[in-house]
């Protein structure tokens, strides 16, 4: 507490005010420690008030008669430099901060309690165990019990597995009996000659479908597209090639450079979409998603920290994922958690494409081949080196104009690469 | 257990009818051969360092309430005789099982002050080991120390130990049926235990008067099969003979004695409490006039074993004391909220450790 | 092997309990010449003599108040509350200071005190001899309660009571106190705080404790003709609750329903259904159910059996388990 500053503590037991019956002492009189100065009167008793601190008077805030809230600053003193008094006191200020940087002091007054310590939603903590059943909120029990839909045949799309009540009705088919799995559609009849071959979507397959799905009908997808003249990304890309020839170094590392710069000028991409707690997270760090192909489908192996990488290093880790990816070695930790990804459709032959978004991703990029076109140069007409740059957007997260800034910046950096040293 | 099953005869346990008094409300000195004072000058000057202390640390601890740093305060103002008096005739290996305003038996023990303080302070609930000054905790229910103290005796009588318990009650813990309880157990199981009763006239606002119907206190006792002795508490050497010869009842196999010290409480019940309400200004200046340490000071220089210049040292140094009090007090951090979990059980159990884990992540996010 | 009745076993384990600790003392009303009023302390007082086995004044704060002292001075307690009912002029004592001296001392007195506690019904006695007051025990921290079902579970459970360092109030259900079980004591069983499951069951968990545990068992055996398979739990400790054991339970058959003799409102059995709402929420097929005694002070001798949960009420409210 303030060597100066005599307040009005809590008198007695929870007491919220009291009244200064009479002062002791006038502005100007020298007090040592602990001499009563006022007699104030709570609703218990009257009471005399003794100084912590020696001083001299130098106001007083109160007047004969005032009623004065508990911990209101009453009397204010001067320093008086030779009272052993007020050494101690300075000695023992050793004063317990409360949270809210005030000196907490017993008895000053009820609800002095704890200060705010909520700021919002805290992390939730992960579920402990995975229950032998399947998780479902006792209203989607019933509707499932209502339905005849069996929840123990459900994959849930829900957070962290939990079945939604679209999960049940969908599941649910007119007619489907109590007990069966209502998620096949009802058998052809027979022709003889072509039989139809089932085949089960199961393990990565499955995850995959249902990712998608959850993808297709939670984000409300927009696109736009660009061609641009790669001409001086290639000569880049080889000049590189020719210095580092132990990188494979593609073009497909000079876009995901020039994405990651764009991402850092337009970070609204760089973000998720929170349904379920109606927020949008904004990523602080950029981890690129690479779309591979595998043969047990499309995978989508994560560059940890791409904005911290050079073009080089982006290189050798999309090398090492794709390859490890391929080879089924990649650990479960390495497929997820990405922020933005990249998809190189062009890999296949194909000019461009509208990939879908992966979920929960604010966006993702679609390259395609590189391909010799005709090119308007100088009013000319010449060939060159094109790429068609596709961006699938979620447009909760941003809008056209943000989205096409965002693809444009992407084809500046492509057309001109030196623009790249500045970042 | 029983050791002697005999029924007293009532007239050796009737109280007589004044209270012992060696010492006068003046501080003259009237020897009284059945109550001989063995102090030595030395002792005797102890006795009135230690009142003096006792009356400054009390007041100190007032005035920390008046400023906050304490919640509450209950104060012994007036009764520094029978506290101190008492409590010099215990031996160390005695327990002492208080109430709540037995600052002035505590500093006779030894004991520091603050560790007192603290438990006003609100820093804990309990905030010394009992065994290392063999004085019990700070008990805010009224008597229910009583039985304790009992019962540390039954225990001490089955060792056959060498050691009493005293248990310090007010006049308005009487009337608990705890303290019913122990004066039972104690009696019918000689138990070596000093009932100290400080009659300071009044339990907060209801006088001695309408308490009891009994003629005094101590006539209690005879219900119980045991002596009950009656001494002017505010007379240091009534208080410690009368004391004395309780704890030699006791200690020899007697069994337990009621003593009761008349006091008065100059302030009020705790700093919560307004007496004005319930009592008068004639009362006070009455009571004032028969002031334990002034009397006892006036015996001292009749004595001269004091004067002026010993006067102010001793002055002083309880002044010393008290600011030590303060600077100790003032502003000291509070209790370690984790640690609210570690004593419910010797052990915490799961429950209390998921809580304690609880309350370290709220603090934590406090922090951040 | 010999058949052990439930007061022979905590006789016994007095006698073996006394034997291994000589600062272990015995007392309270009518314990050293009658044995007590249920001869669980038979033969204390001849064999150790009056200093360890002895009889108090009628006051059971006394008894309490003084157990406190005795151990603070440094025995081990074990007194006797003669019924469950007469535990209550002590409940101070019990709840201000055996429960919170230790706390209250921050760890420097340590209480290990047990206070016996024959409880409730089921035995056509008079008032307040029938009470089911755990749970109004249960809510004061610094206290353990404790109790057994079976006779060699009274045996271990009494003996570790005694050997633990807090103040743990021992509840022993009078109306088993002649059931018998062939055992040869001393034994050992799972420590207090870990619940047992008694019999093993897929349809519902059954969870109880005390003198219910028995009428669990039964209605166990009576399900079978309805073709189902209950489980019985017997908690053993109500404070610390084996929470685990019980969300385990939960986790394999999806339903549980608690039962005790208590009145349900404000009983053993909330806190456990919440508990168990929140630990194994995504497990529970159906709410916890509660069976226990009305919420209406325990009723003349003619007529507590329909107060007393018996084993249709429990299947009864199993069949309710199963309609969700």
């Amino acid at each position: 507490m303030a060597n100066d500053q005599v307040r009005l503590p809590d008198l007695g037991e929870g007491l919220t005010e009291a009244t200064i019956v009479r002062w002791l002492v006038d502005v100007g009189d020298t007090v040592t420690a602990d001499q009563i100065v006022a007699e104030v009167e709570t609703a218990k008793a009257t009471v005399e008030l003794p100084t912590p601190h020696a001083g001299t008077v130098a106001a007083l805030h109160a007047a004969e008669g005032d009623e004065v809230a508990v911990g209101t600053v009453v009397l204010t003193l001067g320093s008086s430099a030779s009272s052993p008094a007020a050494d101690d006191a300075e000695e023992a200020d050793h004063a317990d901060e409360g949270p809210d940087g005030s000196d907490v002091l017993v008895g000053y007054g009820t609800g002095r309690g704890r200060s705010r310590r909520r700021r919002g939603r805290t992390h939730r903590a992960p579920p402990p165990s995975q229950p032998a059943r399947p998780r479902a909120k006792p209203p989607v029990r019933k509707l499932a019990k209502d339905l005849g839909v069996d929840l123990e045949a459900l994959t849930g799309s829900g957070p962290d597995g939990r079945i939604t009540r679209d999960d049940v009705r969908g599941a649910a088919q007119p007619g489907a009996q109590a007990g069966q799995p209502a998620a096949h559609a009802a058998p052809r009849s027979e022709r003889s000659g072509d039989t139809d071959r089932r085949e089960a979507v199961t393990g990565v397959r499955a995850r995959i479908a249902d990712h998608l799905s959850v993808a297709w009908r939670e984000i409300p997808a927009a696109s736009c597209w660009v061609e641009c003249d790669a001409s001086a990304m290639l000569a880049v890309r080889d000049e590189l090639a020719v210095a580092h020839p132990d990188v494979k170094l593609t073009p497909l590392a000079l876009v995901l450079r020039s994405c990651v710069v764009a991402l850092r000028q337009v970070p609204q991409l760089n973000a998720s979409f929170d349904a379920e707690r109606r927020e949008i997270v904004h990523h602080g760090r950029v981890d690129l998603g690479v779309a591979t192909q595998t043969d047990r489908g499309l995978l989508v192996p994560v560059v940890r920290d791409a904005g911290g990488r050079s073009v080089l290093d982006l290189a050798s880790e999309v090398e090492r994922l794709a390859g490890e990816a391929r080879s089924a070695a990649l650990a479960p930790g390495e497929l997820v958690g990405s922020t933005f990804t990249v998809s190189n459709v062009g890999a296949f032959g194909v000019d461009g494409g509208g990939p879908i978004i992966n979920h929960p991703e604010a966006g993702i990029l679609g390259v395609g081949r590189i391909a010799r076109r005709p090119w308007v140069v100088d009013d000319a007409v010449v060939v060159r080196p094109v790429v068609q740059l596709t961006l699938s957007f979620d447009h909760r997260v941003c809008d056209g104009a943000e989205a096409a800034r965002f693809l444009r910046r992407i084809a500046d950096l492509v057309e001109r690469p030196t623009l790249l040293l500045a970042h | 257990m029983v050791r002697d099953p005999s029924v007293p005869d009532p007239s050796t346990l009737l109280p007589p009818d004044r209270p012992i008094q060696l010492l006068d409300s003046e501080g003259t000195y009237r020897a009284d051969p059945d109550w001989a004072i063995d102090l030595s000058d030395g002792q005797l000057v102890e006795l009135y360092r230690m009142m003096v202390m006792a009356r400054q640390i009390d007041a100190q601890s007032i005035t920390l309430q008046r400023q906050g740093q304490l919640g509450v305060y209950a104060s012994l103002r007036g009764q520094e005789a029978a506290q101190v008096g008492s409590a010099f005739a215990l031996a160390p290996q005695d327990w002492v099982f208080p109430s709540y305003r037995e600052l002035g038996v505590a500093l006779t023990r030894g004991m520091d002050p603050r560790e007192l303080l603290h438990v006003f302070r609100g820093t804990w609930l309990g905030a010394h080991d009992p065994a290392k000054h063999h004085f019990g905790l700070i008990t805010i229910s009224i008597g229910t120390q009583a039985l304790h103290a009992a019962g540390f005796a039954m225990g001490v009588r089955l060792d056959g130990a060498d050691c009493c318990a005293v248990v310090y009650l007010g006049d308005g813990a009487t009337s608990e049926g705890d303290v019913h309880e122990a004066l039972n157990f104690a009696a019918v199981f000689d138990a070596p235990c000093v009932f100290f009763v400080q009659n300071n006239q009044y339990a907060i606002s209801m006088p001695v008067t309408r308490q009891t119907k009994a003629p005094t206190i101590a006539h209690k006792a005879v219900g119980y099969g045991m002596p009950g002795y009656r001494c002017d508490g505010n007379d240091v050497l009534a208080s410690y003979a009368v004391m004395r010869r309780a704890l030699e009842h006791a200690r020899g196999g007697g069994g337990p004695v009621l003593v009761e010290a008349e006091t008065y409480r100059m302030e009020a019940h705790t700093t919560a409490d307004d007496p004005t309400r319930y009592r008068d200004d004639s009362e006070l200046e009455h009571w004032r006039s028969r002031d334990p340490i002034t009397r006892f000071e006036v015996f001292l220089r009749d004595r001269r074993l004091i004067d002026d210049d010993l006067v102010d040292t001793v002055a002083q140094a309880a002044t010393a004391e008290a600011q030590a009090v303060r600077a100790a007090i003032y502003d000291a951090p509070h209790g370690d909220p984790l640690e609210l979990f570690d004593h419910v059980y010797a052990e915490p159990t799961p429950r209390l450790r998921a809580q304690r884990a609880q309350l370290a992540a709220e603090l934590a996010g406090q922090d951040a | 092997m010999a058949a052990v009745t439930m007061a022979g076993a905590l006789n016994r384990a007095l006698h073996d309990a006394m034997d291994d600790d000589d600062r272990v003392v015995v007392f309270g009303e009518d314990v050293a010449d009658l044995g007590g009023v249920f001869r669980v302390t038979d033969r204390l007082a001849e064999r150790f003599g009056s200093d360890r086995c002895f009889d108090t004044p009628l006051a059971e704060s006394g008894i309490v108040g003084t157990a406190v002292g005795m151990a603070m001075y440094g025995y081990r307690p074990v007194v006797e509350l003669q019924f469950d009912g007469f535990s209550y002029p002590a409940f101070e004592q019990i709840t201000s200071h055996l429960a919170k001296m230790p706390n209250r001392s921050r760890g420097t007195v340590r209480l290990p005190v047990v206070v016996r506690i024959p409880f409730g019904g089921g035995i056509g006695a008079v008032e307040h001899h029938s009470e089911s007051p755990e749970a109004l025990y249960a809510h004061t921290a610094g206290l353990k309660i404790v109790t057994p079902s079976t006779p060699s579970d009274a045996y271990a459970l009494l003996r570790a009571s005694i050997a633990s360092p807090d103040p743990v109030l021992f509840f022993e259900p009078k109306r088993r106190y002649w059931t018998k079980e062939d055992v040869e004591l001393p034994v050992t069983a799972e420590p207090p705080g870990t619940a047992v499951i008694r019999r093993p069951g897929s349809t519902a968990t059954l969870i109880t404790y005390g003198p219910t545990v028995a009428t669990c068992l039964e209605a166990a055996e009576a399900a079978t003709e309805e073709g189902w398979e209950l489980e019985v739990i017997d908690l053993r400790s109500l404070v610390p609750l084996d929470i685990d054991t019980l969300v385990s339970a939960v986790e394999r058959t999806g339903r549980a329903i608690v039962v005790h003799e208590a009145s349900v409102f404000g009983g053993l059995g909330a806190e456990v259904a919440a508990e168990l709402l929140e630990r194994a929420f995504w497990s529970l097929e159906a709410p916890v159910l509660r069976v226990g005694g009305f919420d209406i002070p325990y009723p003349a001798s003619q007529l507590e059996h329909y107060h007393l949960p018996d084993v249709d009420r429990v299947l009864d409210a199993v069949e309710r388990s199963l309609d969700y």
